[in-house]
């Protein structure tokens, strides 16, 4: 009995060291992985965030575009300005072409951002 | 003419299985009707406990002669290949996949295909989870070895059910105990079918209910090319540390490295379909033909099963024990529930995990977070596994 105790103890205590040593040694290494990897992601993301401002609506008719660099930008610009649009209503004076965007987080109260949109809205007319 | 015909059917009866057979067998054959009944009517675990339980009953028919277990437990401990072809009966030959060691790894290729290790890449230190709650395993070795039954290759082979991962304990069992894969396996996958029984009341009564209310961060996303990176790197890792884990951990990567890298969509799809279940049919029948009347109905089966649910419950305890130790060191960042999904038995213990802390808050989403620890336990459980095969093989 006292035998296959310290046997035991000892099978338990070796694996468990193995096991924890393995596993910490596979979370350093883990760990590591964000700073060895370039994100692209996270790359591409911060390019975005630094083109320049939000929508830019403008009364001048047909500005010249920046050029985009890719198809999802495209679709996104389409997007944005059939919604800048859409929010208008139809106002056959107003003619915007969207040159850039940003993706800003949403910080402010929604109250806010009804009383924003009253704003541009009554500027514009 | 009339006499021969009652001749003919009277032989035909004294020497069928009705008269002849064993009344340990009809034990037997009555004990995997049940296995099926829980399998279909209880769906425990169906997809291996109801091949594992018709093989288990197509063991125990009288003269069917479908398997031999004297042609791979013998003195010699090796295989007669002349005698197998000569008496080997249909699972005998099924068997051999088992016995080769064949069958679990490519469980393990198929699982690998299907597991997204993503929250455990976006939280590495749940990994230290997965390894906690193998201290189940090696505490129910000294279990075993105290009871006075088992020797010590076999306690090892009982402790391994506390990895609550069927694969690993069936290849462990193999190499250590091959007599006693028949109680080991059927208690491996019993029990965890039964891991939303064993498991809440456990974690219920280690945490407190502000623990269990403690609502975890978002995870941060994973590039794709770290889910690449990390089949490769545990695979170096753990088999230069480990080379007798190699097989299942080897084959769980290579699986996760055919869902990750996305150019090999027919191979990934084959690992996690068609290729899975056909191993799964013959791995089940061939480990429920183990569960033979003499091997199975006595002592030791019972101390097992007794042993199994300690392994479980111990399991459990220390992977809850651990998220309450990172509770304590993360200033209460970590909901201690998700250390019970480290045993494995994915994705199981990771829904008992989202469901308690569901229980105390009904805000609270665990389940990706309890992901992280129930994928590293089957990195865990294949270590110890290996552990246990460098020791006492």
């Amino acid at each position: 009995m006292g035998d296959n105790l310290m046997q035991g103890l000892s099978i338990t205590f070796v694996g468990i060291t193995v096991v924890f040593a393995s596993l910490m040694i596979l979370t350093a290494i883990i760990y590591l992985f964000p700073k060895l990897i370039p994100n692209k992601d996270k790359t591409s993301s911060n390019k975005t965030s630094n083109e320049e401002p939000v929508n830019t609506p403008s009364n001048n008719d047909m500005e010249t575009v920046e050029p985009v660099s890719n198809l999802s930008d495209d679709s996104l610009i389409a997007v944005l300005t059939a919604a800048v649009l859409a929010s208008m209503g139809d106002r056959p004076d107003v003619k915007i072409r969207v040159t850039s965007f940003k993706r800003i987080q949403q910080t402010s109260p929604v109250w806010n951002a009804v009383g924003r949109r009253e704003n541009i809205t009554g500027n514009l007319s | 003419m009339f006499s021969d015909f009652i001749n003919s059917i009277k032989y035909l009866i004294s020497d069928s299985g009705f008269v002849k057979g064993n009344p340990l067998q009809f034990v037997m054959i009555l004990l995997a009707c049940f296995l099926i009944y829980l399998a279909i009517g209880k769906k425990y675990e169906p997809l291996l406990l109801l091949p594992i339980a018709f093989g288990m009953l197509l063991t125990n028919l009288p003269f069917a002669e479908l398997y031999h277990p004297e042609l791979f437990i013998n003195e010699s401990g090796h295989i007669n290949i002349q005698e197998l072809i000569d008496k080997g009966g249909l699972l005998d030959f099924l068997y051999l996949g088992v016995k080769l060691g064949i069958y679990p790894p490519l469980i393990f290729l198929g699982i690998g295909a299907m597991t997204d290790f993503g929250p455990l890449l976006a939280n590495p230190k749940s990994l230290l989870l997965g390894a906690a709650a193998q201290i189940g395993i090696f505490l129910t070795l000294i279990g075993a070895l105290l009871t006075g039954f088992f020797t010590p290759a076999e306690a090892g082979a009982i402790g391994i059910i506390g990895g609550a991962d069927g694969p690993t304990a069936i290849y462990v069992t193999t190499r250590l105990a091959p007599h006693l894969l028949g109680p080991i396996a059927i208690a491996a996958y019993s029990y965890m079918a039964l891991v939303p029984l064993i498991q809440p009341p456990i974690m219920k009564l280690l945490t407190t209910k502000k623990e269990r209310e403690v609502v975890m961060e978002q995870l941060r996303p994973v590039s794709k090319l770290e889910k690449i990176m990390f089949p490769i790197v545990v695979t170096v890792i753990v088999c230069l540390f480990l080379p007798s884990a190699a097989p299942l951990v080897g084959m769980l990567m290579l699986g996760n490295l055919f869902k990750e890298s996305g150019v090999v969509e027919r191979i990934n799809k084959t690992a996690q379909n068609e290729l899975l279940n056909i191993i799964t049919i013959f791995l089940g029948v061939s480990v429920g033909a183990t569960a033979t009347a003499e091997n199975f109905l006595n002592v030791k089966t019972l101390s097992i099963i007794g042993l199994g649910l300690a392994a479980f419950a111990l399991g459990t305890a220390f992977g809850v024990l651990f998220g309450k130790l990172m509770y304590y060191l993360t200033g209460g960042k970590v909901n201690p529930l998700i250390g019970s999904a480290g045993v494995s038995a994915v994705p199981m213990a990771a829904r008992v995990s989202q469901k308690v802390g569901q229980e105390a808050n009904p805000s609270n989403f665990l389940l990706m977070h309890a992901m992280g620890p129930n994928v590293a336990g089957v990195i865990g459980s294949a270590i110890a596994a290996g552990v246990l095969l460098s020791i006492l093989q």
